[in-house]
């Protein structure tokens, strides 16, 4: 044992240096490092958890979101149908009041045009009459009845006129 | 011929003729070798060693280190706390797989302190002065032997006397070398009131002349666990932790690993065997680490005596891994061996792991 070095005195010294120093870096390095590195764990554990729920709150909300947005498409979509049909349909109307204005204005324009036209054939044959009666008595001299041959003028051009018009 | 113009090849030429030129060269006289520690001091009955100064050192060092590195804890862990962390969590895991998170709980400590103590002071024998700045004494006249006392008293009676009349007194109650461990003389000039190893007194020099005129070297500092006391002390801690979670786990059913008298002659054979390697870890644990931190101070010192230049630097390479890995071994093994004890032993039907009832 001497000769190996090994003295009582000294292993117990060796014993009770390696108590001191465990207890020392035990207060000094251990505690203060495990319990660090454990809350770091703890802290990023609760940070990721933390992710977790925000990134579940998120999916959450884009799919309500993707949900209100299809359905805001959905309800645009159908206004716009909507929109369109209403749009065709007054066209529609639009177009059928304009036709029906139209023909009435057509209508009346030739109504009014008819109106003038017998007009202007019953002023035509008056005159035409005045003339062929005043012609006429010029070649005859006096003796014709202007009466009675007014009466005959008239019903032939009525005639003509009629077969003109 | 390309390899003349290689750097490598010229790089190498010039070391080894360094080297070579400094075996005829330089003389670096071989160091006293010897296994138990040498004492700088007695406290009473305590011898304290160049070994326990070392080990202080480490222990400083270390302290220092931990107080820097947790003076200021970060989310974001830099330099020493960074090293600590890792080391710390290491052994953490590492426990966790062997013995179950209750158990770390109570053992990583003791686990990090082996580790720490073992590595630190391993370490610390890279450090210059480390077994070549110490006391130049007489032969039996160095600090823990008998003739200290008696050297100092004459020392401080002679207050200035030249060192050859001291010698001579001491010659005169002796004649002969002192009993006790062998010494290695050296002879020393003084340089400024500092004594210089010169070199060795060879060994078919007279014993006379060898303790009248030579000096022994008492190293201030000496690697910690080539002192026989610091491995067996942790040996011993390691042994009684051991047989003491074993207990706490298993209760007495503990000892049926030792004492199997149920399942026939062969089974209590190996129990026993078990037993006698149960003891003998002590030993393997205390001189594996002695064993190899002892041979690379040995080799530390043999290879500058060989080579005095350059050669001794792979060396110290190798004390690198092998300092760090015995620390290592060590407290993995106390790991291991726990894992062992808290283990029920027997078959598959109650082979369950006993750590995690607890």
């Amino acid at each position: 044992m001497e000769k190996l070095g090994i003295n009582v005195y000294l292993l117990g010294l060796q014993i009770l240096h390696f108590v001191l120093l465990l207890v020392l870096l035990r207060a000094l390095l251990y505690k203060p490092i495990l319990g660090f590195m454990q809350k770091r764990t703890e802290q990023i554990r609760s940070s990721m958890a933390e992710a977790d729920k925000v990134r579940q709150q998120a999916a959450a909300e884009r799919a309500t979101l993707e949900s209100q947005i299809a359905e805001e498409r959905r309800t645009s979509q159908d206004r716009l149908r909507q929109a369109v049909a209403r749009g065709e349909e007054a066209a529609d109307r639009r177009l059928a009041e304009a036709t029906a204005e139209a023909e009435q204005l057509l209508a009346r324009a030739r109504a009014e045009a008819e109106q003038t036209r017998a007009q202007a054939l019953a002023g035509m044959q008056n005159d035409i009459a005045e003339l062929a009666l005043l012609a006429a008595g010029k070649v005859l001299g006096e003796a014709i009845d202007a009466g009675k041959h007014r009466k005959l003028v008239d019903g032939f051009l009525s005639q003509k006129l009629g077969e003109l018009a | 011929m390309g390899w003349l113009k290689s750097k490598k090849f010229w790089i190498s030429l010039v070391v080894l003729a360094i080297m070579i030129a400094s075996a005829f060269y330089i003389k670096v006289p071989l160091p006293h070798i010897q296994v138990p520690p040498e004492t700088l001091f007695m406290v009473g009955p305590v011898p304290f060693t160049n070994t326990m100064l070392a080990l202080l050192l480490a222990d400083v060092v270390l302290i220092v280190m931990a107080f820097l590195a947790t003076r200021k804890l970060e989310m974001v862990p830099r330099g020493l706390q960074n090293f600590f962390e890792i080391v710390i969590d290491f052994w953490q895991t590492q426990s966790l797989n062997h013995i179950g998170e209750k158990m770390t709980r109570a053992w990583l400590p003791l686990v990090l302190t082996v580790f720490f103590m073992v590595w630190f002071s391993n370490y610390s024998h890279f450090l210059p002065g480390f077994d070549t700045i110490g006391i130049l004494c007489k032969a039996g006249e160095c600090p823990g032997e008998p003739g200290a006392a008696h050297a100092a008293a004459d020392d401080h009676a002679e207050e200035g006397a030249p060192a050859a009349e001291s010698v001579a007194a001491a010659e005169g109650e002796e004649h002969a070398a002192p009993e006790g461990p062998a010494h290695t003389y050296f002879k020393v000039t003084d340089w400024n009131g500092i004594g210089l190893i010169t070199e060795r007194y060879p060994e078919d020099a007279s014993e006379e002349e060898k303790h009248a005129e030579g000096r022994v070297l008492v190293p201030f500092l000496r690697v910690a666990a080539s002192d026989l006391n610091m491995p067996l002390a942790l040996a011993l801690i390691a042994f009684l932790v051991i047989e003491f979670a074993g207990f706490k786990a298993l209760g007495f059913g503990y000892l049926g690993k030792f004492f199997n008298f149920k399942e026939g002659g062969i089974m209590m054979g190996v129990g026993l065997l078990e037993l006698v390697s149960e003891i003998m870890r002590i030993i393997t644990f205390s001189f594996r680490l002695f064993g190899n931190v002892f041979a690379g101070q040995t080799l530390l010192f043999v290879f500058p005596f060989l080579v005095p230049a350059l050669m001794v630097l792979p060396i110290y390479g190798l004390e690198l891994f092998v300092g760090l890995i015995q620390s290592y071994v060590f407290a993995i093994l106390i790991l291991a061996f726990m894992q062992q004890a808290i283990t029920a032993h027997h078959g598959p039907d109650h082979g369950d792991h006993a750590a995690e009832h607890h």
